[in-house]
């Protein structure tokens, strides 16, 4: 494990209970400057989970609750007229921080979805003409309810894309939700204090692109994403884009395990979330449909 | 100073170092040192020397050349100044292009050596630097380590192995276009003028002369006599070769029998070998009045003649052939004349003073020696009659001959070769220049030439067989010839391994070298019948075509990539492993493994770690590793082998 993983690791272990698997991913994401998709039901922990983040690294950190009448203008901010000066100031919206929480971002209406995704994407928001930089790093974690529930618009596609991994944090086992039940309920911010700063934060994601990422692993991305697109199988086979991400998302977790170097094992443990959310698997169908395909695409040697 | 370029000049001075012998020391010694110069160049990574300092030294080498070897043997100084010149350029050479100039200047210097000799070991001399120069070449352009570049370089001089030998086969065989006069070689055993007295050693050499596979075996008796030289004109110091010796001579004549073959190697002379008088009807030779063979153009490659003897007929010698074969210098050597005359009025025909002759040579003690002790005075043959007495056929074969001549019977000295040495295997004899030998022929009416040869009288061992067979002077013989692995014969294997060496250079000789219009003519008809020659074209235009689709489908292959080491290694353990059919990574495979058998985990450990550390990151898969690997999987084998 990477030295200076474990500590984050460790911290967020303290506050979410046995979920180390989607503890990981979610660093995975943020060390590949990826955005970070939460599906899961109210109150599984995804809030906890992505302040936690911010706290552990160090970060500003902003939450939206969306809700069906939010603008894009409430995200991104607008320019208000200063009585005293006469003249417009730009007032910077939630979305200027570093960790940026977009709860529940399928009730908002589609036109302040995309307003957000444009920003995540351009990593900077022009209001009036005038563009403005966000800060770096920019992460921003967006939970989602599953679709069925009432009042959701769903994502289209193309943004779905936009996101790096999509982790879904189910229930808690047993003992995990005993210790929930009985312990912690003080303040998370008393408890969590920063382990990295953002040097480290900065010099881990340079370090990333450094991984070694050799013949045989890029091989056997190209057979992953060539069997979505010619299996038949799914009616939205991976993109690209996904591609890139997967091989990222590998090289991002090869460092994670204090590795210099990917293996095909890395690429299997990061391309169901990076990949289930752009084949449009919902979260229960995920783990079944992702491990037939990792099961059929011989692992090259 | 590039490293690969030493390889040049090694070839060149392996070159000079075959060459000695033809291009003499100061040539050898030159290029040595021009080696030497190199190797310090390139040890001490110096640049390289200015142009004007390699301007002076080509200036002083040629001019070394030139003294040493002269402008009359045009060849030797050609090829002396070639290699001297690309010697130079291989220190010159800086730039890629000079690399380029070397490696295909090389393709025409390396072969040079077929100018001096063509056996089978020069033939893979010269395959084996060209493979190297070819290599090299490839090397220079494409920087690859010039090992790697030699051993694709060889496979490809194979893949053209099968069209050289079609182009051998099948190709007309047209006439040369033009022809290098050839270098003379003085190693011969034979010379034109036959002076035994001033040479202090015989220098012999054991180099082939010739090869011989008798056909009429009732015919020809052993000892062999090969006459090649007739010398008619004694001078009181040489024998000199007969004015008619190359005057051809085209009267029919009677033959009988299957007569005899032989393959004569290149000698830049054109005397060739018959045994008694013989005629021969291969093209290019002629014989003359003597019944010797010679050649009509003088050639420096290999021969191969049939030749039939035949009987003289009986001619009385004219007053003027007469006075030819009885003329001597009769004021020198009066002490041998007063013994002639003295046994000339003891005998009434000339077999009687042979007699008297032979009787005087076994009583007084004569000995065969190969290092004389060379004559100083003026008459030669008293002082070695009756102070040295001690002497090589030519001393023997000049003294009886001239003694001969001084009562009046005419005579004359042949010189050619005396033996060969039988192969049995292969049925033929080989004929070598040590086994150079001189003899008389002396004339009575009646009878016509009759050959003596008095070198029988004193060492009668002498016509066994070859000079190498011969027990008491084969010390002496050895000490004479040197280095070669003759010398060496007393040692066991070493005498084997010089017959079976000479079994393939004739075999070589044989079927390669000599491989003539008449013999394709006669193969080809063999093997596609009458209308061979026309049939053979239209085999040949098939041949090459096929050939042609073949490189080209070769080639269009796809290209197979090997499997690096590690990767078959792991195969072959996932594939002896009960997981074989599962999916699973490498990391997945060891982990299953490791679980079933744990007390091979460290090793499993340690395969995983090589396997992933060259597979991932790049590094590379050590010989050690893979020994280790192959016992883990023999040990893993064994374990499923027993689960099962």
């Amino acid at each position: 494990m990477n030295q200076f993983v474990t500590p984050i690791l460790g911290a967020l272990s303290h506050i979410i209970y046995g979920k180390d698997e989607q503890i990981k991913h979610a660093v995975c994401s943020l060390l590949c400057k990826g955005h970070l998709l939460i599906e899961d039901l109210p109150g599984m922990g995804k809030t906890t989970l992505s302040h936690g983040l911010a706290n552990v690294l160090g970060l500003s950190y902003q939450r939206v609750q969306f809700t069906s009448d939010l603008l894009p203008a409430d995200i991104t901010g607008s320019a208000i007229f200063n009585t005293s000066e006469h003249s417009f100031t730009f007032h910077p919206g939630p979305i200027f921080s570093q960790v940026m929480l977009a709860d529940e971002i399928n009730r908002a209406s589609p036109k302040t979805q995309s307003a957000l995704l444009e920003a995540m994407e351009e990593r900077q928001v022009t209001v009036d003409g005038e563009s403005h930089a966000l800060p770096s790093p920019f992460f921003v974690i967006a939970t989602q309810n599953p679709l069925h529930q009432s009042g959701t618009h769903p994502l289209p596609e193309s943004q779905l894309d936009r996101f790096f991994m999509r982790i879904s944090l189910g229930y808690p086992n047993e003992d995990a939700e005993k210790k929930l039940i009985l312990g912690i309920k003080d303040s998370i911010d008393t408890q969590l204090h920063q382990v990295i700063s953002e040097e480290q934060l900065t010099h881990l994601q340079l370090q990333v692109t450094c991984v070694k990422l050799a013949e045989p692993v890029v091989e056997y991305i190209l057979a992953l994403v060539r069997f979505t697109r010619e299996s038949g199988l799914f009616a939205d086979p991976l993109s690209p884009r996904a591609s890139i991400a997967l091989g990222a998302a590998t090289k991002a977790w090869a460092l994670m395990q204090g590795r210099e170097y990917a293996t095909p094992d890395d690429v299997q443990a990061v391309f169901g979330p990076v990949a289930a959310h752009r084949l449009n698997l919902s979260c229960n169908e995920q783990e079944k449909v992702i491990s037939s395909i990792i099961e059929q695409v011989l692992v090259p040697v | 100073m590039n490293t690969k370029l030493m390889t040049v000049t090694v070839i060149y001075f392996f070159m000079s170092m075959l060459l000695i012998s033809e291009l003499g020391i100061p040539f050898t010694t030159l290029i040595g040192s021009l080696a030497i110069w190199h190797l310090f160049l390139w040890k001490y990574k110096t640049t390289s020397p200015s142009n004007t300092a390699l301007n002076v030294l080509a200036v002083i080498g040629m001019v070394i050349l030139l003294l040493s070897i002269g402008v009359d043997n045009s060849v030797s100084l050609f090829v002396s100044l070639m290699v001297l010149a690309c010697q130079l350029k291989v220190i010159q050479a800086q730039s890629q292009r000079q690399f380029q100039q070397i490696t295909t200047l090389n393709f025409f210097t390396i072969p040079c050596l077929f100018l001096f000799s063509q056996s089978l070991y020069t033939t893979l001399i010269v395959l084996c630097s060209l493979g190297i120069n070819l290599g090299l070449m490839i090397a220079l352009s494409h920087r690859q380590p010039l090992l790697y570049a030699s051993k694709d370089a060889f496979k490809k001089l194979i893949l053209i192995l099968p069209i050289s030998a079609l182009l051998v086969i099948f190709l007309p065989k047209l006439p040369a276009f033009w022809q290098l006069p050839g270098p003379s070689l003085a190693k011969t055993g034979l010379s034109e003028d036959v002076n035994p007295f001033n040479i202090a050693q015989l220098s012999q050499s054991d180099e082939l002369a010739f090869r011989a596979i008798i056909d009429d075996e009732q015919r020809f008796n052993s000892p062999f006599y090969w006459r090649a030289i007739i010398h008619d004109k004694y001078d009181g110091a040489s024998w000199l070769k007969s004015n008619q010796q190359n005057i051809p001579l085209r009267t029919n004549v009677n033959v009988s029998g299957a007569g005899y073959r032989v393959i004569a190697e290149s000698s830049n002379q054109p005397w060739l070998f018959s045994l008694g008088t013989s005629v021969s009807y291969t093209g290019g030779v002629s014989r003359n009045q003597f019944g010797t063979l010679f050649r009509s153009n003088s050639m420096s490659n290999n021969f191969e003649y049939q030749a039939f003897s035949y009987q003289q007929n009986l001619i009385e010698l004219t007053r003027w052939e007469y006075r030819k074969n009885t003329q001597f210098p009769n004021q020198l050597n009066k002490r041998a004349q007063t013994l002639a005359r003295q046994w000339d009025t003891q005998s009434s025909t000339t077999a009687e003073f042979i007699k008297l002759m032979k009787q005087y040579f076994i009583s007084n003690n004569y000995r065969y020696t190969l290092t004389p002790a060379a004559m100083t005075n003026e008459s030669t043959i008293d002082e070695f009659l009756f102070e040295q007495k001690a002497g090589f056929c030519g001393h023997y074969a000049s003294s009886v001959a001239m003694m001969m001549r001084s009562v009046g019977i005419p005579t004359r000295l042949v010189s050619g070769y005396l033996g060969g040495e039988y192969s049995v295997k292969n049925n033929y004899y080989s004929v070598y220049q040590y086994d150079a030998h001189a003899w008389v022929e002396y004339y009575t009416p009646g009878q016509g030439w009759q050959a003596i040869d008095p070198t029988a009288w004193v060492s009668p061992e002498r016509l066994l067989g070859s000079l190498s067979q011969h027990s008491s002077l084969s010390a002496e013989f050895q000490a004479n010839l040197g280095i070669s692995l003759v010398a060496f014969t007393g040692i066991p294997g070493v005498q084997w391994l010089r017959l079976k060496l000479e079994e393939y250079d004739y075999q070589w000789t044989r079927w390669v070298l000599n491989f003539d219009e008449s013999k394709q003519r006669s193969f080809l008809e063999k093997v596609f019948g009458k209308s061979g020659r026309s049939l053979s074209g239209v085999v040949a235009i098939i041949f090459v075509t096929f050939i042609l689709i073949a490189v080209y489908w070769y080639m269009q292959r796809p290209s197979k990539v090997n499997k690096p080491t590690a990767v078959v290694l792991f195969e072959r353990l996932s594939k002896i492993s009960k997981y074989s059919n599962l999916n699973m990574s490498p990391y997945q495979l060891i982990e299953a493994l490791k679980h079933s058998y744990p007390e091979q985990e460290v090793e499993l450990e340690q395969f995983y770690q090589d396997f992933s550390s060259f597979r991932y990151q790049g590094k590379s898969f050590s010989k050690t590793q893979r020994i280790s690997a192959l016992k883990l999987i023999k040990s893993i084998k064994r374990k499923t082998k027993r689960d099962l």
